[in-house]
């Protein structure tokens, strides 16, 4: 339930920042905006910086509520299409079987041996530092944990009696595939999308910490943002702090909400 | 001292029993519930029966009947979410509910009921009852390999029991071995030749040379079947040959006296080799022992290479020969006997069966068994239980359950059952289907689907004790002071 | 090959009105095993061994056995669920064409083919498999088989899909064969669930909402969508309650007079068996042991696994007094499953030419000198090695001189162990002396062995077992009748 709102409340955020940015007060919400005459971070005041200041002169909570959007945007790029891709190289494999299983399975092994880290710098050295390429390289190590675990999920339920009582009603394998094993997969799928939101805003975040910055400074975004401001930490710690806690809560929030909709999707408690 | 292996018919005259008219096992209007989210589940409903030593009572009764609960009850194993509201549980002379009232609290709020346990009280319960659970009272699981530790061998599961429970047993029998000497032991050897070398005479013998530590001993070589005679007298006199040092006898004298347990201390010496060869190990090499018997005794095949096999290796059959072996290892008065054969195969069902019938004759222990198959039950027990929906609907003795049955879902039970050998008519069935134990019908929880209910049925009804095996709780038989009522 | 007399003999009893809805022969289905090791030597759980049966029209055949017996995956088999390694299904054949098709394999098999000759024979029997066998059926016959044929599973919980309403999962069949427009294929769903004895209120719900019995009849209503032939029912009450497996029963008989089916009854529990089946055939470590009318079977069982299967069964009521045979041991691993007949290691009433192997019989041969029961042994030298020399010998060589009189009380003691019960030694046909004042090789020989057939014994009654092995089985006759 609380996971439900924290969620609900940054999608929220988000989706208000791109349309009606001055809603929630935000100037700017593509671009930080920085302001020279008064560089160092200040300490949150009320009204004008509830979360204070950061370098350079950036008011900070407007450059939070602008970076949530952010993350988000490309955190749910990310997990989606890993998601997406994975579930169904995993679903045909476990479906089909024999070498094809076999082949599939082991180039998802190949590609699941990636380290991110050294493969988000390649691919950020040979396409550019720009969030979307960090994007994509994320995305294409995201991918494999799905096939594993969609297949693995769907070589289970291709034991299922129902399956075999499909086979003998006549249902041909693709009919047997979309609509008995996807909709069986995609429960625990679901749930794990939902989990996975949590991890990959603070992975995102912390490839974007260490300096995979998009082309513009001024982008806003949480890793830059703790980036920025990390080396007033000591002196300034709501430089950190308030970006923080904007991935914190979030994970923690995306963690109760995946648990929650484990529940929820079981037909079972669908009384 | 240890009570012995009685192999012949002296199993009464060595037995220690509770006096004939004190039942062994008496449960009084217990009523257990469980309190879920959906609300208060009514598991068992005024459960009272008896059960007298070395009988074999059964419980059947369909999927949801609460005969596992009962069993669960009476080791006070009920799972978390359950409370014995009310009742009295009495085990040979101790009453394993005296606290009952301060362990637990149901508060009940609206429409929101919530269970609350006292720990300290359920802290002492668990001292108590951990000298009787496994030691006096063991049960025998009906899945097998959920029950064995996968990742402990079989021996060191069997002795693990004998180790925490049956020290004495173990120590008696290897300083008997210290004692003896060859001379004594001839006389025995010469008898068992001469084939006149009874049980009895056994330990009488024993207890005249004051070695009664050795007759489970001799006894286990002796009906030995896979060795010769040469062989056994070889191995029986070769007994005092295994003595220990005086060092270890004043240790596992010690041990006896602490009952079994061992200080921190002397758990962190063990660790080293030499002490633990020299001491603690000699006990748990003696437990092996033990266990090596205890497979022979159920027949297993290979029981050498079985000790040091693990559970996943075994086949289900072998798996219930453990867990039977685990059971009677510590001589209990009772084993409760949990479906021990619905995963079975028919084939090894009736082996299993057959083994049990065995170990009643041998130890004459009491035996509450549970099943949902009627025909399972006939083939062991004296007694049987009848159970519907949480109550005890009829107590019988097997012929007249099977002659007379009084109930009408007895009977109904039995009508449903295809007779062997007749064919071709339709079952009688009993319609409709079992109630939901959250609001389970008002009065006799079978009206709703009985053939024979009147309006009477709506109040609880009465317990009738029509013989002195035979009882029923039905309107139809007239009425009592014993009522069963929510 | 196990012969087909079986199968032929239905063909004397087809001269009456019935017909044979479904027979198979031959049929063989070896699963493969992962060793896990890159290079090793093929090996398969040999689940069924060359198994015959058919099932006439209307009638209930029981095919009982223990875990692991096959009994399962026959079923499978049959509906196609699994590919077989060898053998062949036929629905609704010709009459003629089964007559040909089994003098031709039963001609194979007691005159088997020299390279080139009787390679027509096995051409012509393959002609038939491609034309008539369900496992060379195209995917549109496959659909008509499919109409034909269906299956009811023995777990309520895993048969239908948590994630479809009931009304959906009884229309999936019916949606798969295009059986009309949406709103005839959910009356038709209706009507079956009624016809189950489902009422109305459950088609809108999910099936963990139904208990036990209640999703059992939606499988079996969800069977009879396309109105089948045959139904197979894989032990459809095991898991259920006492009282609702009467019901279930129930609902299954009138169904079967209703719509004129036929069923295959798979089941481990024998007293639903007798009730439900007309006919039975026993089923062990993946071959057919028995195979006959139910009352006869049960009256008068011939193979000693189904004595003793049939005294295992726990009768509800108070005699207890029965005559019981305890079989010893497990049943066997069907990846190196027992020589000659698979139950010789666990039969009371295994005798010399059922199969046992060197391994066996050293076994016991060696624990026997060894055992100390015999008090004339004693004076043997000690044993010091034992090597099995061929499929039917074996050597036990000993460190000494074998004193001359000593062969003849080895063999007294070995008839003695007989006497005793110990089987495998009655293996032995001949043990011979090499000796030496070093050293002596006892060399033991065998009696050949042969696998038991499933032979016609009585009125349609077989038995696959030696102790009633006939001399060779009347088929030409059998065949040669019918076509009177």
């Amino acid at each position: 339930m609380v996971g439900v709102v924290i969620v609900l409340a940054y999608f929220a955020i988000a989706a208000i920042d791109y349309t009606f940015p001055s809603l929630i007060g935000v100037q700017n919400a593509f671009s930080m905006v920085p302001d020279y005459t008064n560089p160092v971070p200040s300490p949150p005041t009320w009204p004008i910086h509830p979360f204070g200041t950061t370098f350079p002169g950036v008011d900070l909570y407007q450059a939070v509520m602008s970076a949530i959007r952010v993350d988000l945007w490309y955190s749910l790029l990310i997990v989606l299409a890993g998601a997406s891709i994975g579930t169904i190289v995993g679903v045909l494999a476990a479906y089909a079987g024999g070498y094809f299983d076999e082949v599939l399975m082991r180039f998802t092994d190949i590609f699941l041996s990636v380290p991110y880290l050294p493969f988000a710098i390649a691919v950020a050295f040979v396409l550019g530092r720009a969030l979307d390429n960090v994007s994509i390289a994320l995305a294409i190590v995201w991918w494999p944990l799905y096939a594993r675990y969609a297949h693995g999920q769907a070589l289970s339920i291709k034991e299922n009696a129902y399956v075999e009582a499909a086979k003998a009603s006549g249902v041909g394998s693709w009919g047997i595939m979309l609509r008995h094993v996807v909709p069986n997969v995609l429960t625990p799928i679901f749930v794990q999308v939902s989990l996975d939101l949590g991890t990959v805003v603070q992975v995102f975040a912390a490839l974007t910490f260490i300096g995979f910055a998009s082309g513009n400074p001024l982008l806003p975004e949480l890793g830059t943002l703790i980036s920025n401001g990390f080396q007033y930490a000591v002196a300034a710690p709501w430089v950190v702090l308030f970006p923080g806690l904007a991935i914190l809560i979030f994970a923690i929030g995306m963690n109760l909400l995946g648990d929650g909709l484990r529940d929820a999707l079981d037909p079972r408690s669908r009384t | 001292m240890g009570l012995g292996m009685h192999l012949t018919q002296e199993a009464e005259l060595s037995i220690e029993q509770s006096s004939p008219s004190e039942p062994l096992l008496r449960v009084d209007n217990l009523r257990v519930s469980f309190v879920t989210r959906a609300g208060k589940i009514q598991a068992l409903n005024d459960i009272s029966f008896e059960m007298r030593a070395g009988e074999t009572f059964g419980f059947v009764g369909e999927t949801g009947c609460g005969k596992s609960q009962t069993a669960l009850a009476v080791m006070r194993l009920t799972p978390e979410a359950g409370v014995i509201e009310r009742g009295e549980i009495w085990f040979a002379g101790t009453n394993l509910t005296s606290n009952i009232s301060q362990e637990f609290k149901i508060i009940q709020h609206k429409n929101n009921v919530k269970l609350k346990r006292n720990k300290t009280a359920l802290k002492r319960l668990d001292q108590k009852i951990n000298e009787i659970r496994g030691k006096d009272m063991s049960m025998i699981f009906q899945e097998p390999m959920t029950s064995l530790n996968p990742v402990y061998t079989v021996g060191r599961q069997l002795s693990e029991t004998l180790l925490r429970h049956s020290v004495d047993l173990l120590v008696d029998r290897i300083l008997a071995r210290s004692d003896v000497t060859k001379e004594k032991l001839d006389g025995i050897i010469n008898a068992a030749t001469r084939g006149e070398l009874t049980q009895q005479k056994l330990h009488e013998m024993l207890q005249n040379a004051g070695c009664e530590g050795l007759e489970d001993q001799i006894w286990f070589i002796l009906s030995r079947k896979d060795i010769g005679v040469v062989q056994k007298n070889r191995r029986i006199s070769s007994l005092p040959e295994r003595k220990v040092k005086p060092l270890t006898t004043r240790f596992l004298v010690q041990l006896k006296k602490a009952n079994g347990k061992i200080p921190i201390l002397f758990v962190i010496l063990n660790k080293l080799p030499i002490v633990r060869k020299s001491l603690w190990g000699v006990i748990e090499k003696e437990a092996l022992d033990v266990s090596y018997e205890l497979l022979s005794l159920v027949n297993m095949p290979n029981a050498e290479s079985v000790l040091r096999q693990y559970p996943h290796e075994l086949s289900g059959g072998m798996r219930q020969r453990v867990m039977i072996a685990m059971a009677i290892a510590t001589r209990p008065k009772l084993v409760i006997a949990d479906e021990p054969t619905s995963a079975l195969d028919v084939t090894v069902q009736a082996q299993i069966l057959e083994l049990l019938r065995e170990l009643k004759r041998s130890f004459n222990s009491a035996i509450l068994f549970i099943s949902h198959d009627i025909g399972v039950i006939s083939e062991i027990c004296d007694r049987v239980g009848v159970m519907y929906a949480g109550n005890l609907v009829e107590v019988a003795r097997l012929d007249q359950l099977f002659a007379d049955p009084k109930h009408p879902y007895t009977q109904g039970l039995l009508a449903s059952i295809p007779k062997y050998g007749e064919k071709r008519e339709l079952l009688q069935t009993i319609e409709g289907a079992v109630p939901n134990l959250i609001d389970p019908p008002k009065g006799c929880r079978f009206r709703t689907r009985c053939p024979r209910a009147f309006e009477k049925c709506s109040l609880g009804p009465p317990w009738l004790q029509i013989d002195k095996d035979h009882g029923v709780l039905c309107w139809l038989y007239g009425d009592s002071e014993k009522h069963v009522d929510q | 090959m196990a012969c087909c007399v079986g199968s032929t003999e239905t063909a004397r009893n087809m001269s009456t009105s019935e017909e044979i809805l479904i027979q198979g022969s031959g049929l063989k289905v070896y699963f493969p095993v992962k060793t896990g090791k890159l290079f090793a030597r093929a090996l398969y759980v040999h689940a069924v061994d060359d198994v015959n049966f058919f099932i006439k029209k209307g009638e209930v055949v029981g095919l009982v056995g223990e875990s692991g017996c096959g009994k399962t995956t026959l079923g499978r088999l049959i509906l196609r669920l699994i590919k077989p390694t060898n053998g062949a299904i036929f629905l609704e054949p010709d009459r003629d064409l089964m007559k040909r098709y089994l003098q031709l394999l039963n001609d194979l098999e007691h005159n088997p083919p020299r390279d080139g000759k009787q390679d027509e024979r096995l051409q012509e029997t393959k002609t038939i498999e491609k034309a008539h066998s369900i496992f060379k059926f195209g995917h549109k016959e496959m659909r008509k088989y499919r109409r034909n044929t269906h299956i009811v599973f023995q777990d309520p919980n895993s048969s239908l899909d948590p994630r479809m309403l009931i009304k959906d999962i009884v229309a999936e069949p019916l949606k798969a064969h295009h059986y009309g427009s949406k709103t005839e294929i959910y009356e038709r769903a209706a009507a079956l669930l009624a016809a189950c004895g489902l009422e109305a209120q459950y088609i809108n719900r999910f099936p963990h909402e139904l208990s036990g019995g209640q999703r059992q009849r939606v499988a079996v209503a969800r069977a009879l969508a396309m109105s089948p032939k045959l139904v197979i029912l894989d032990e459809p009450t095991s898991a259920l309650d006492v009282s609702v497996q009467a019901q279930v029963l129930n609902l299954l008989k009138k169904l079967k007079k209703e719509f004129n089916l036929s069923f295959l009854f798979i089941s481990h529990h024998l007293i639903v068996v007798r009730y439900m089946s007309d006919r039975i055939m026993v089923m062990y470590a993946g071959q057919v042991v028995e195979d006959g009318e139910t009352e006869e079977v049960f009256t008068n069982p011939l193979h000693p696994y189904t004595k003793a299967l049939l005294s295992a069964v726990p009768i509800p009521d108070a005699k207890t007094k029965r005559e019981r045979i305890i079989l010893e041991g497990e049943v066997p691993n069907l990846i190196e499953p027992p020589r000659g007949c698979r139950f010789h290691p666990r039969c009371p009433a295994a005798f010399e030419t059922c199969g046992w192997s060197t391994r066996e019989v050293k076994d016991s041969f060696t624990s026997t000198l060894l055992s100390g029961r015999y008090p004339t042994l004693s004076k043997l030298p000690a044993i010091e090695n034992e090597v099995e020399t061929s499929d039917l010998t074996f050597q036990v060589k000993m460190s000494g001189n074998l004193p001359p009189n000593e062969l003849a009380e080895i063999e007294k003691a070995i008839e003695t162990e007989v006497a005793r019960g110990n089987r495998a030694l009655k293996a032995i046909k001949e043990i011979k002396v090499d000796g030496s004042q070093v050293s002596s090789t006892l060399t033991v020989t065998l009696h050949a062995f042969k696998t038991p057939t499933l032979t016609l014994v009585k009125d349609h009654h077989s038995v696959a077992c030696h102790l009633y092995a006939q001399q060779e089985p009347q088929i030409m006759n059998l065949i040669t009748s019918n076509t009177a």
